[in-house]
C-alpha cells in the first residue's frame, strides 16, 4: 500500500499534464492544382504542429537515452531554475542534478533498476516519469 | 501488492503518458475535386480563382475544431491567409464530427499552381473566443452590457476598425469578439478584443507581428514574468497584447492616474485568461 502510494504520488502529475493543448496536423501528397485534379492522402505526414507556447513549463519530458546511461530533458521556459531529482521506489531522493539549459542530456550514472524521475522548479514538480535502467 | 505495483510501473512504462497528442489527429486528408470559380472584377479583368473540395477524418474521442491551411511549395510553408484561402460563407474552421469523413469546399484566389499541398488540422481543446466574454469575473470590473460585438469572422471586423481587419485576416483569424468593461467606482475603463485564431501558432504570428509594430512598446511590464504578454504605454494607461493557446487578445486599460495600477490591472485581466485557456 505504501509502494502504491508513493507511485500515485509521484506519477500522478503525468496524467494533469498529459492532457495538455496539441495541435495534429493530417496533409495531402504534393499535387498540380488544376480544374479536375485530386490528391491522395500523405499517411507519412501526420504530425504535432508544435504549437510554441512559452508557459512556465507546462511543456516539459525527460526520456532515457538507448545506451541506459543518459537521460534527454526538456522544458519550454529558458528563465527557468530547474532541477532533475531521481528517486527510489521508496521515496529516497537519490541524485539533484540542476539542468543548466532547457534542452540537454545529463548522465546519471545510475544501476539497474527503476527510478521515479522528477522535474522540478523550486518546491513545484513539473514533470514526474518511472525511469527504467536496464544494460 | 507487489504485483499490483509492478503491473502499474509496467503498463505506464510501455504505454506512455497517455497525452492529448496521440488521442486526437487527422486522417484521410484528400483532395476530392478541383474546379474554376473564375470570375471578374470591376474592370472586367479575369480573376482566376479555385474552388477545392478537402475531405478529411478526425480521429478524435469529440468533436474537434479543423483549420485549413495551403502550401504552393511543396509544404516549406504555408498559407493561411483568409484574403488567399476560405471556406464557403467565410468559414475558416469547422467543427467536425469525431472519426468521420468531413469535408469542405475551399476557394483560392489564385490559378492553376503546381506544388500544391492542403492541410488540415485538428486541435485538442473545444475553447472558443466567445468563452472569454467577461461579466463579473474580474473583482471591482463590470461588463457595460452596450458594446459587446461578435464577429464571425475578419471581415465583419471591417465595422470596428475598417481597413485594420487585413492584418488579423493575413493572420487567418477565426472569429472574435469586443467588450468594455467599467470599474465600480466608473472612472476605469478597459477595452477588450479577443478572437480565435486557429492555432496557436497563427496566434503567436499575429502577437509578434503587433509587438513589432509598437513604437512605444514597454519590455519591462511583462516580457520578465510572461513572454506571451506585452505593453505599451498609452496616455492615462496601457495598452497589452498577449496570446494564449489560439487565442489573441488585446486590452486598453485607460482612465489611470498611476501606470503600475493599470499594469496590475492588466495581469490580473490576463491572469484570467491564461488560466480559462487551460495554462
Amino acid at each position: 500500500m505504501r509502494k502504491l502510494g508513493i507511485f500515485l504520488f509521484f506519477c500522478f502529475p503525468c496524467f494533469l499534464f498529459a492532457q495538455q493543448y496539441t495541435e495534429m496536423s493530417g496533409q495531402t501528397v504534393v499535387f498540380n492544382l488544376s480544374a479536375g485534379a485530386k490528391a491522395s492522402w500523405n499517411s507519412a505526414a501526420a504530425k504535432v504542429i508544435s504549437p510554441a507556447i512559452a508557459s512556465p513549463l507546462r511543456k516539459a519530458f525527460a526520456l532515457t537515452s538507448r545506451d541506459g546511461k543518459s537521460v534527454t530533458y526538456g522544458f519550454d521556459n529558458s528563465n527557468a531554475s530547474v532541477n532533475m531529482v531521481v528517486y527510489s521506489l521508496a521515496g529516497a531522493r537519490l541524485k539533484t542534478v540542476a539542468l543548466a539549459a532547457p534542452f540537454g542530456s545529463v548522465n546519471l550514472n545510475l544501476a539497474n533498476g527503476y527510478y521515479l524521475l522528477r522535474l522540478e522548479r523550486p518546491a513545484a514538480p513539473v514533470f514526474c516519469t518511472p525511469l527504467l535502467i536496464t544494460r | 501488492m507487489n504485483k499490483i505495483f509492478a503491473l502499474l510501473v509496467g503498463a505506464l512504462l510501455f504505454a506512455g503518458p497517455a497525452e492529448g497528442a496521440q488521442l486526437t489527429r487527422v486522417d484521410s486528408v484528400t483532395v476530392d475535386s478541383v474546379w474554376n470559380a473564375d470570375t471578374t472584377n470591376y474592370s472586367g479583368a479575369l480573376k482566376p480563382r479555385r474552388n477545392v473540395k478537402v475531405s478529411f477524418k478526425p480521429i478524435a474521442g469529440d468533436s474537434v475544431y479543423c483549420i485549413f491551411d495551403v502550401s504552393l511549395d511543396s509544404g516549406k510553408t504555408w498559407i493561411y491567409n483568409r484574403d488567399f484561402i476560405e471556406g464557403k460563407d467565410s468559414v475558416a474552421a469547422v467543427k467536425a464530427a469525431p472519426n468521420k469523413k468531413s469535408s469542405l469546399v475551399l476557394r483560392l484566389n489564385c490559378g492553376d499552381t503546381a506544388r500544391a499541398v492542403f492541410r488540415v488540422t485538428a486541435r485538442s481543446d473545444s475553447l472558443t473566443a466567445s468563452q472569454f466574454r467577461l461579466s463579473n469575473q474580474i473583482g471591482g470590473w463590470a461588463d457595460t452590457g452596450k458594446t459587446y460585438a461578435h464577429f464571425a469572422n475578419s471581415i465583419q471586423l471591417q465595422g470596428l476598425i475598417d481597413g485594420g481587419y487585413a492584418s488579423y485576416s493575413a493572420f487567418g483569424m477565426v472569429n472574435g469578439f469586443e467588450q468594455q468593461l467599467v470599474d465600480t467606482t466608473d472612472t476605469l475603463f478597459n477595452q477588450i478584443f479577443a478572437c480565435d485564431m486557429g492555432s496557436a501558432g497563427r496566434a503567436k504570428a499575429k502577437f509578434t507581428n503587433k509587438k513589432s509594430n509598437w513604437p512605444n512598446l514597454d519590455t519591462a511590464a511583462f516580457a520578465a514574468a510572461d513572454t506571451t504578454a506585452a505593453a505599451q504605454d498609452i496616455l492615462g494607461g496601457i495598452s497589452v497584447i498577449a496570446h494564449y493557446r489560439h487565442f489573441y487578445f488585446e486590452m486598453s486599460l485607460s482612465g489611470y492616474q498611476q501606470l503600475t495600477n493599470a499594469i496590475n490591472d492588466a495581469k490580473t485581466f490576463l491572469a484570467y485568461f491564461r488560466q480559462k485557456a487551460g495554462l
